[in-house]
């Protein structure tokens, strides 16, 4: 995969002076891992979709506050994809009307069985949580982020986030448990 | 176990032409906002007419606001379609253009640059300025656009009105000299007023709530806000809530 380096950096820098171009060039970088993230949590392949979309155009929208970590929005990415999994029916009404008219061919492949249920345990489980433990958890356990980037990118001191994560893996641990090797971690490392 | 499926080729073509798209006039993605945001300024203004129609509290004074004094001479002119209304030699000190535009014709869209607004980083520093318009459709806006923050151009003397290929307007100009008053700062330590371009958007801003009484809303719940429905609006110390503020709703 695409390391984040000064290249997205400097995307970056363009994309805050609300160049479209940048944010074309982000949404390149990390649609798949974005849209990877979103079909886990999501009933379908269409709203996963629309999580991806929204989720860049929240990039956009919140141009001037969003948190960059180690030089990279990936992780300001993934937790407004789980964000807006997880509760993001108002954020997404935002979109709708756009996304509407959004043309997308009509593959529709159905998962299975199994991973219908992993995801749908685990959206339920993520909603137990409060948002910031939530995306704590889906950035270190199935993003694969060292804790003090994902602490960072939730705006935690390191030292706070893995008190949160240790409280979580314990409670998610017990939910989980049988489903244990459907949770994989993200491929590669981020640097 | 998930196989991991790419997302759909279509569907990632539009969006990236979308997101291209920003920062031109064919994003939708900036009219939305556009729209959003008018519905918040036009709480304000609002608020501020009501203010001053019940004298209870004098727009002048609401902290951060810019009073825009004018200069020099009004230079009336009829033009059709994109024009460039040329003001003379500017006065000492002015750094804006107040203008009045009036659609002639039925339809056609106008669009006049404004005085930059500003970016601010998440702290609220000012960091960065952005260009802004006002823009509206004939169709839609028949009475005069009173613009009192024309953009002024560094050594500038004119300003460029963008208009449809035949549309008419006519416009009367005038240099300004706009000047804007500090915001308010309460025990909280948090900024009060009217958004303003000198120095971007206080902590809690001057809004109109639903039953009519005028306070201010928290930018941090406003930005957090998402779709449609209410925020509170709170007097200036940030926490008495006097009403409610609507977003999206007409």
């Amino acid at each position: 995969m695409t390391n984040p380096d000064e290249n997205e950096f400097e995307l970056w820098e363009r994309a805050r002076q609300n160049d479209g171009a940048a944010f074309a060039g982000l949404f390149e970088l990390h649609r798949d891992r974005v849209f990877a993230r979103a079909m886990v949590l999501m009933e379908n392949r269409h709203d996963a979709e629309d999580v991806t979309a929204a989720a860049f155009f929240e990039l956009w929208r919140k141009r001037r506050t969003v948190r960059i970590v180690r030089g990279s929005a990936l992780p300001w990415l993934l937790v407004t994809t789980v964000n807006l999994a997880r509760n993001g029916r108002r954020t997404m009404a935002r979109y709708d009307r756009l996304l509407r008219t959004v043309a997308r061919s009509d593959s529709a492949d159905l998962p299975d069985a199994e991973s219908i249920e992993t995801r749908q345990r685990l959206k339920a489980s993520l909603a137990g949580l409060a948002p910031l433990d939530g995306a704590l958890f889906v950035l270190t356990v199935l993003e694969g982020l060292p804790v003090s980037q994902a602490a960072e990118a939730v705006g935690l001191k390191p030292a706070t986030a893995r008190v949160r994560l240790h409280r979580v893996r314990l409670r998610l641990r017990a939910e989980l448990h049988d489903l244990n090797p459907t949770i994989r971690p993200a491929e590669g490392t981020f640097s | 176990m998930t196989t991991r499926q790419p997302i759909d080729r279509d569907f990632a073509t539009s969006i990236h032409a979308e997101l291209g798209a920003i920062g031109t006039t064919k994003s939708r993605l900036q009219r939305r906002q556009r729209r959003t945001r008018l519905a918040l300024v036009g709480g304000i203004a609002v608020g501020v007419a009501l203010a001053t129609t019940g004298a209870a509290i004098v727009v002048n004074t609401f902290p951060g606001s810019t009073t825009v004094t004018p200069a020099g001479n009004p230079v009336d002119s009829t033009h059709s379609g994109t024009a460039t209304v040329e003001l003379g030699a500017a006065p000492e000190g002015v750094n804006s253009i107040i203008l009045d535009i009036t659609c002639i014709s039925d339809g056609g869209k106008i669009s006049v640059p404004l005085t930059p607004g500003t970016v601010q980083d998440a702290t609220g520093k000012v960091v960065d300025s952005m260009p802004e318009t006002a823009e509206w459709d004939c169709a839609t806006r028949s009475t005069t656009v009173h613009i009192k923050d024309a953009y002024l151009a560094p050594d500038a003397t004119s300003v460029t009105v963008t208009a449809d290929p035949g549309t008419k307007w006519r416009g009367v100009a005038r240099y300004g000299s706009a000047s804007t008053s500090p915001w308010g700062i309460n025990a909280k330590g948090q900024t009060y007023g009217a958004p303003n371009k000198k120095y971007g958007i206080p902590d809690l801003q001057g809004a109109l709530a639903t039953n009519g009484k005028l306070g201010f809303i928290d930018t941090k719940e406003f930005n957090a806000f998402h779709g449609t429905g209410f925020i509170n609006v709170y007097e200036s110390d940030g926490t008495t809530v006097i009403g409610e503020f609507s977003i999206g709703t007409p």
